[in-house]
């Protein structure tokens, strides 16, 4: 089973968190976004603006490990509403 | 990053201005902007061919619209911009603050600084409320402002602290002008211009002269959880690196981070202004604060270095306050004291 690691930055208080979503418990229309995210090429341009988030996305599969950075307009919010700030 | 890729298109405005779910202050109020934005696109065309019209064309721009329109959108916990319109009769008191605030917002640039709202043109200035769910953020998208309702435990509604409206705004006045980009010092800077007049705009609000003001980022935001632990601020910005902030920064550029969040690195900007401030004295908006200005409003720079911006304030202290040696003198002690020399 696949499981995504979502580590985010940015925003207005510049608080990171974290969180972990197993593939399984998407929605197909999530799934096939993340899908589509790691198809890139590319790494898509961040939200614009400023005090956005920006998601850095982990997929970690038996074959290995694929990380990428996506904007929060481009995630999910199943993916998005998954991470939780811990306060220091 | 340019401005005029931020504009809202005509076709969306027009759209807005036929919209008959919207009430009908909303509705003339993006009919008034369509046209604002059809008489700019003439005159800067204008422009563009006769480069001698500038100065003329100016003063014509901004008496167009003397003050901008604040209207309120409501996501209702969605993520799509800008959400449905809030009627003038709504109760809700996250959507008086928010417009009220851009308001008062638009109101302190134009009386400290003579700006006509984010553009110096009277762009309208939409503010949507209640975005996303437990959001724990606002923001600035590149056309208008955006606030969550926060998680009600680390955070409460970011429409609750003056100075995060200030904040969101002047991200505006900053791509409009110098225009910084969102990585390195220039990231940095912008980050820290935004925090600074949007601290700016709190002292204005509540009268208090520099040795009055808490000079807190952030204070009315903190929700339970977060206040349990000591914090009271997000960021404070004479005490960048303290304990009671939430998300400390550094405080001197020996401290600088490399590759660093731009609300990192801003901290170092931030205390130079608080340091100035104090050095000089009275109203931040008064000296302090036209120094800034100025300087922020010297022509487009994406990727300014806090050093290039530093000489920028200087000039205009020498400028502004050529017989008030105590202004230059401020403003180099304060990039002193945080290592940007
Ligand atoms: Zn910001």
């Amino acid at each position: 089973m696949d499981r995504l690691k979502i580590e985010r930055r940015g925003g207005f208080t510049g608080l990171p968190a974290r969180g972990e979503v197993e593939t399984a418990s998407l929605s197909a229309a999530d799934l096939a976004s993340v899908e589509a995210l790691f198809r890139r090429k590319t790494p898509p341009p961040p939200s614009p603006g400023a005090d956005r988030f920006i998601f850095s996305l982990s997929r970690h599969r038996e074959s290995g490990v694929q990380t990428m950075d996506v904007p929060e307009h481009l995630l999910p919010a199943a993916l998005a509403g998954a991470v939780k700030e811990e306060l220091p | 990053m340019t401005c005029s890729c931020f504009i809202v298109p005509k076709s969306v405005l027009d759209r807005f201005a036929a919209d008959a779910s919207l009430p009908a202050d909303s509705r003339e109020a993006f009919a008034a902007t369509a046209s604002l934005e059809t008489v700019w696109r003439t005159l800067r065309s204008a422009h563009t061919e006769a480069s001698q019209s500038r100065l003329a064309i100016a003063p014509i721009v901004t008496t167009l619209a003397a003050a901008p329109a604040t209207p309120v959108f409501d996501c209702n916990s969605s993520t799509s911009l800008p959400g449905t319109a809030l009627p003038s009769t709504s109760t809700d008191a996250t959507g008086k603050r928010a417009g009220g605030e851009a308001a008062a917002v638009a109101q302190f640039y134009k009386d400290c600084f003579g700006r006509n709202s984010v553009d110096n043109a009277g762009k309208t200035l939409v503010s949507s409320i209640h975005y996303g769910a437990k959001y724990n953020n606002a923001f600035w998208n590149g056309s208008q402002m955006a606030y969550g309702d926060g998680d009600g435990n680390i955070f409460i509604d970011f429409t609750l602290s003056n100075d995060v409206i200030g904040h969101e705004l002047t991200h505006g006045v900053t791509q409009y002008t110098l225009g910084l980009g969102y990585t390195n010092q220039a990231g940095a800077l912008n980050e820290a211009i935004s925090d600074v007049f949007g601290t700016m705009f709190r002292q204005w609000q509540g009268g208090q002269a520099v040795t009055a003001a808490d000079w807190l980022i952030g204070s009315g935001i903190m929700g339970p959880a977060a206040k349990a632990k000591g914090y009271n601020c997000l960021r404070d910005m004479a005490h960048p690196d303290a304990g009671h902030c939430l998300s400390a920064q550094p405080a001197d550029f020996a401290h600088y981070v490399p590759g660093g969040d731009p609300h990192v690195n801003s901290g170092i900007p931030n205390r130079a202004f608080y340091l100035m401030a104090m050095a000089i004295g009275g109203n931040s908006w008064e000296k302090t604060g036209k120094v800034w200005y100025a300087a922020l409003t010297a022509g487009s720079s994406p990727k300014m270095s806090f050093k290039a911006f530093a000489k920028r304030t200087r000039a205009a202290a020498k400028q502004l306050f050529p017989a008030d040696p105590t202004v230059l003198a401020g403003v180099n002690a304060g990039w002193k004291g945080v290592g940007v020399a």
